[in-house]
């Protein structure tokens, strides 16, 4: 059977139709397809076809509507992970997993390194497997939070409870293991090595919640507020509007107080590290004992520090996709009327 | 037949050389729309684009009964040439008038007068049906483009996408409205001939 829809015979030409009508066409371009229209009826009528339909595309607001509002946040921003792994977040998530664990493995180690010679072999084992352990329950509380989120719930409980857990179940099996005697020789009474190491679990804590999952699971919270379509109810609580009510289930974390309170935090590390350090009597391993304590308290600095930043980005990009998605339907309507 | 036929070419020539009225109107029919398409992409107004026009096929149709076509070119590459003079003319009467410099590259690129929403029911019907034959992304930056009037620089930043990519996206959608236009219409006739 014969074609009966007429072709141009010069098909690298006949391509030209389309940046032509959509503007797109240089100089050189026009005049070629121009000349080429004054003998081409077929690609003359394209022509004719499409610049109209490209001025109907120009002019008629109504296409906006061809787009739902979660296909353009879809598109848009950070409400597109939502349905991604851990909301989108994996890495950041693997990140502070890594780091929180960090912090309750490397107390094991800083417990015992005064005795480092008598204890040591036994902590180079433990410490790994609270690592292990930690990050991959601290994973499950992320995930699990997300998943809470995604059903409808604030997901913050859950996530809090797994760690909790996770922490307890550290705890619990390190205690029979632990040396009861004190270790750390100083000017004032220090702690045995197992309330020592409940001690950091505490300051770990000081930072964890509010630092590693309250900031996430707003943000995930967020992102499926966007998802549901409420770019203003979003935009207006992340810009402090008296209005602006949060989700039920999480307040709304704000980065300045966050900051401060890992100022204080913070200073309050630093002074404990330092009245440690002026109080210790010389040991065989004080140097050993130092460093770790040094680097445990540049973790615990470093965890907030990183969540702040991650958090602080992720309002950013929650509030450029309400602005985007809230500016496309001011243009429509403004066109529109 | 895409490409105009030598024949009828010839014949309407003679037409036109005779003084055959039929030929005369089949001549400018043929022509002074895509002329004024032309010129209109220019940003020419529509005064200036009628004026530059009936110049052109006046002086076209007179040289042709004057015998001074020659036929070493199509008669379509000859009308253009004469186009081009009358609207270098143009160009160099605004630079008087105007007493500034206009490049002919410099003169804004526009499209047609676009027809008002409503005024033709089944345009909108195809484009709307031609934009749903876009993927979403395709669809986003399309209208982002054409009728926010936004860069593809601009759109790549919204969408956090590079720059080369929401070039090769807005190529592809352009390329696909195309398509689905054409489409939807080849749907469309069967149905209204039904009806």
């Amino acid at each position: 059977m014969l074609d009966s829809v007429p072709h141009c015979s010069d098909p690298v030409l006949a391509e030209l139709a389309t940046p032509y009508c959509f503007g797109d066409a240089d100089e050189g371009q026009r005049r070629t397809f121009e000349l080429h229209l004054m003998e081409c009826d077929v690609c003359w009528r394209e022509v004719q076809r499409l610049d109209a339909a490209v001025g109907a595309l120009r002019t008629d607001m109504a296409l906006a509507h061809t787009l739902t509002v979660s296909e353009i946040s879809g598109l848009l921003g950070l409400s597109a992970g939502l349905d991604r792994p851990l909301a989108g977040h994996l890495r950041h998530a693997l990140i502070v997993s890594v780091l929180w664990a960090l912090l309750l493995a490397l107390p094991v180690l800083v417990e015992i390194a005064w005795r480092w010679d008598r204890y040591g072999g036994g902590a180079l084992i433990a410490a790994p497997l609270v690592f292990a352990w930690m990050t991959g329950a601290t994973l499950a509380a992320l995930a699990l939070g997300v998943r809470g989120v995604r059903r409808g719930r604030a997901g913050l409980a859950v996530s809090v409870l797994v760690m909790l857990a996770a922490t307890a179940v550290v705890c619990a099996a390190l205690a029979p293991f632990a040396p009861v005697e004190r270790l750390v020789e100083a000017r004032f009474q220090t702690y045995p090595v197992f309330l020592g190491y409940v001690k950091a679990v505490v300051h770990a804590w000081l930072v964890g919640p509010a630092f590693v999952l309250w900031p996430f699971l707003f943000v995930v919270v967020m992102q499926r507020q966007l998802v549901a379509g409420r770019h203003r109810a979003v935009l207006r609580l992340l810009k402090g509007d008296p209005e602006g009510v949060p989700p039920p289930g999480i307040r709304y974390p704000r980065v300045l107080p966050l900051t401060l309170y890992l100022a204080t935090v913070s200073l309050y590390n630093w002074l404990g590290m330092a009245h440690l350090f002026d109080n210790l009597l010389a040991g065989p391993h004080t140097r050993l004992f130092m460093g770790l304590v040094m680097t445990k308290s540049a973790l615990w600095l470093l965890l907030p520090a990183i969540c702040l930043w991650w958090y602080a980005g992720c309002l950013n990009e929650l509030k450029r996709e309400c602005l985007a998605v809230l500016s496309f339907a001011q243009d429509d309507e403004r066109r529109g009327s | 037949m895409s490409m105009s036929d030598p024949e009828s070419d010839r014949l309407l020539i003679e037409g036109v050389q005779q003084g055959d009225e039929a030929a005369c109107e089949r001549f400018d029919e043929r022509f002074r729309p895509r002329l004024i398409t032309a010129l209109k992409k220019r940003g020419v107004g529509t005064y200036d684009a009628d004026d530059i026009v009936q110049d052109t096929l006046a002086a076209a149709i007179a040289q042709l009964r004057d015998r001074r076509f020659e036929g070493r070119s199509t008669l379509g590459s000859w009308v253009w040439s004469i186009f081009s003079n009358r609207f270098h003319d143009f160009l160099r009467g605004a630079i008087r008038r105007d007493r500034r410099a206009v490049a002919l590259d410099r003169f804004e690129q526009r499209g047609l007068p676009a027809p008002r929403v409503g005024d033709d029911e089944d345009l909108r019907l195809l484009v709307r049906a031609a934009m749903q034959s876009l993927p979403p992304r395709e669809r986003l930056v399309l209208l982002l483009n054409v009728q926010g009037g936004r860069p593809a620089r601009e759109i790549a930043q919204l969408l956090k996408l590079g720059v080369k990519v929401t070039e090769a996206l807005l190529t592809s959608a352009k390329r696909r409205f195309r398509a689905g236009l054409a489409a939807a219409q080849e749907t469309a006739a069967p149905k209204r001939l039904k009806e």
